[in-house]
């Protein structure tokens, strides 16, 4: 599931309406959105750190599956000479104006041709008229991060921006703000569903009937089984053959020893 | 938008240099050599290689990514009981990098760091100073590629170069570089060994990925050899799979039959075997593979094969060494 964030409900407007997304009223205080195969959520966080921050951590309460990845797409600024309004970036390192730790997502897709560049952001309390060359600006980044770097892994962890000014915020209004985040719907789509992006998964084993296992013999048939699987060896059929040959079911937890180590013998030889 | 597949990600699409490793020359060296990378600064080379949660697959998929820094902390180490001593006394060995370019299965490396991304240290200045005074104490035999495989590095950094001119040049010093790539420039001397760790093509193909294959190994072997350097050939890992006994057999055959044995300085024999400590995150992070899913046994928290098979997979490669090598020239682990 694709799980994005913005912090005004202008900026998550051209997602909402792009995706048929409805709003999910279990959700309040927050307004949260949800698209019709459930593929895709939004959430709009709020401006500012603490509410980045508090509404990531909400999110992320009521569910989290390790193939989730968190978007978050914003506005930034930043100086005239590095971009032109409504310019994209991925963000590559997360900066903070207090001086904390710098933050680093994991770079994991290939966007070039896309038209989307790679930048650092500097997060600030409040909105910066003089932005330091080189970098982006923005208010969200580092609390979203940080926030949901808590709860997964970098590389599930994606923050986008689109440049909205130079430090002259006075102009904009909700329609510059829907008109330059919806610029993101097409990476949204391209990533919506993309199996390579999938985290490794670890799968349930179950017991066969009449076996009685310790602990230490139930993790021993796991390792067995996950081992038989990367050989092709079919276990199903080993069991049945040790049915067939009285082997399973056994009587007590000796015999169900012995069954196990000749299961181990048939696996392995 | 069509989007590359993230696994055609190329290596090294970005270098995280830290801010005291700009000025270094091996720095510049490597930012050069790959002009289509982006070079993202950091303060300390722990910010990204220790992040919380990292996913090893998912980065080597989405292609891994280089760290320069500046080593703070030790630069030289006493190798551990399980690792290959090959009857030196004293073992040691130095971080030039950490991690690896290469993606095998069941490389110990993927059980002890969190990422799949690599850092080389760039301040070799302070290596020489180190391996001068171990010196002091007398002679050294320092293996370089223990946390890492240097050559597919070199040609980036030249840090396979850097480590052999130190050997010539210092009395006492002898390196040896592990590889499972096929160099083709060696540097001939009785202070530098070269060991090439030798795998069947089912292994390789299966677990040891991005690694040259059996024929190229053995081709760089007998150039090695050719140019009068000194060559160690490890059996090691030995990795079992069923029909592991063809599969050996074949590649021993192709061992005898293009390599000239009589002057490979000696031999290595070893099954598989890594640390309990390691196993889990392996087999997490190699879930599909054999190498590393087989139900080992522990013993003194070591993961190993049973002994009665890791006798017969040792005992079989040496039947077949021993008719054409000097047999107290074959260390077994």
């Amino acid at each position: 599931m694709i799980r994005l964030f913005t912090a005004l409900y202008h900026e998550a407007q051209p997602f909402i309406e792009e995706f048929s997304m409805i709003r999910d009223e279990s959700c309040r205080p927050f307004q949260r959105f949800i698209s019709g195969d459930g593929n895709l959520s939004l959430l709009v966080t709020g401006t500012g750190a603490v509410r980045c921050a508090a509404a990531v951590s909400f999110d992320m309460s009521k569910s989290l599956s390790a193939d989730d990845l968190l978007i978050n797409i914003g506005t930034a600024g930043c100086s005239r000479e590095l971009a032109d309004e409504g310019s994209l970036f991925i963000i590559d390192k997360i900066m903070s104006s207090e001086g904390l730790r710098d933050l680093y997502p994991d770079m994991l897709i290939d966007l070039s041709g896309t038209g989307i560049g790679e930048a650092h952001v500097m997060s600030y309390p409040r909105p910066v008229e003089n932005i330091p060359e080189g970098t982006l600006a923005d208010m969200e980044s580092y609390a979203f991060f940080e926030s949901a770097s808590i709860f997964t892994g970098p590389h599930r962890i994606m923050v986008l921006k689109v440049i909205s000014d130079h430090g002259d915020t006075g102009s904009l209004n909700g329609n510059n703000l829907s008109g330059l985040t919806g610029r993101f719907i097409p990476l949204i789509r391209a990533l919506n569903g993309k199996e390579s992006l999938s985290g490794s998964k670890e799968e349930e084993i179950s017991f066969p009937e009449g076996l009685y296992m310790t602990e230490y013999m139930k993790n021993r048939y796991r390792e067995l089984i996950r081992y038989a699987k990367t050989e092709g060896t079919d276990v199903n059929k080993l069991i049945d053959d040790m049915r067939c040959e009285g082997l399973i079911p056994a009587s007590d937890k000796r015999r169900s020893a012995e069954a196990l180590s000749e299961l181990e013998r048939r696996i392995i030889s | 938008m069509n989007l590359k597949d993230v696994s055609s990600h190329k290596l090294f699409s970005h270098i995280y240099v830290e801010e005291d490793a700009l000025s270094y020359e091996m720095t510049s060296r490597v930012i050069s050599s790959l002009p289509g990378s982006c070079v993202v600064p950091i303060r300390h080379y722990k910010d990204v290689f220790n992040r919380k949660h990292q996913d090893i697959p998912c980065q080597t998929r989405g292609g891994k990514k280089l760290i320069l820094a500046v080593n703070r902390g030790s630069l030289i180490y006493k190798g551990a009981s399980v690792c290959q001593d090959f009857g030196n006394s004293e073992f040691f060995y130095a971080t030039p990098a950490m991690n690896c370019v290469f993606d095998c299965d069941y490389c110990f490396l993927k059980g002890m760091y969190d990422t799949a991304n690599i850092v080389l240290f760039v301040n070799t200045d302070d290596y020489e100073r180190e391996v001068k005074k171990r010196l002091e104490d007398g002679p050294l035999h320092l293996h370089i590629s223990y946390d890492t495989d240097v050559f597919p590095l070199e040609k980036i950094s030249g840090i396979v170069s850097f480590w052999t001119s130190l050997a010539q040049e210092l009395d006492g010093l002898t390196i040896e570089i592990r590889t499972k790539s096929a160099p083709s420039v060696f540097t001939p001397s009785p202070k530098i060994i070269y060991a090439f760790t030798i795998s069947p093509d089912e292994i390789t193909e299966r677990f040891e990925h991005r690694t040259a294959s059996l024929d190229q190994r053995l081709r760089s072997v007998s150039l090695a050899i050719k140019s009068g350097c000194r060559v160690r050939l490890c059996f090691d890992p030995m990795i079992y799979v069923k029909g592991y006994k063809e599969i050996y057999s074949r590649m021993t055959d192709k061992v005898i039959s293009s390599v000239d044995l009589q002057a490979v300085d000696d031999m290595s024999i070893g099954t598989f075997r890594i640390s309990g400590d390691y196993i889990r995150d392996l087999r997490k992070n190699a879930p599909d593979s054999a190498a590393v899913q087989f139900p080992f046994v522990k013993k003194d928290n070591v993961m190993r094969y049973p002994d009665v098979l890791e006798k017969e997979m040792k005992e079989y490669i040496r039947s077949r060494l021993k008719d054409v090598f000097d047999e107290e020239k074959i260390y077994e682990y």
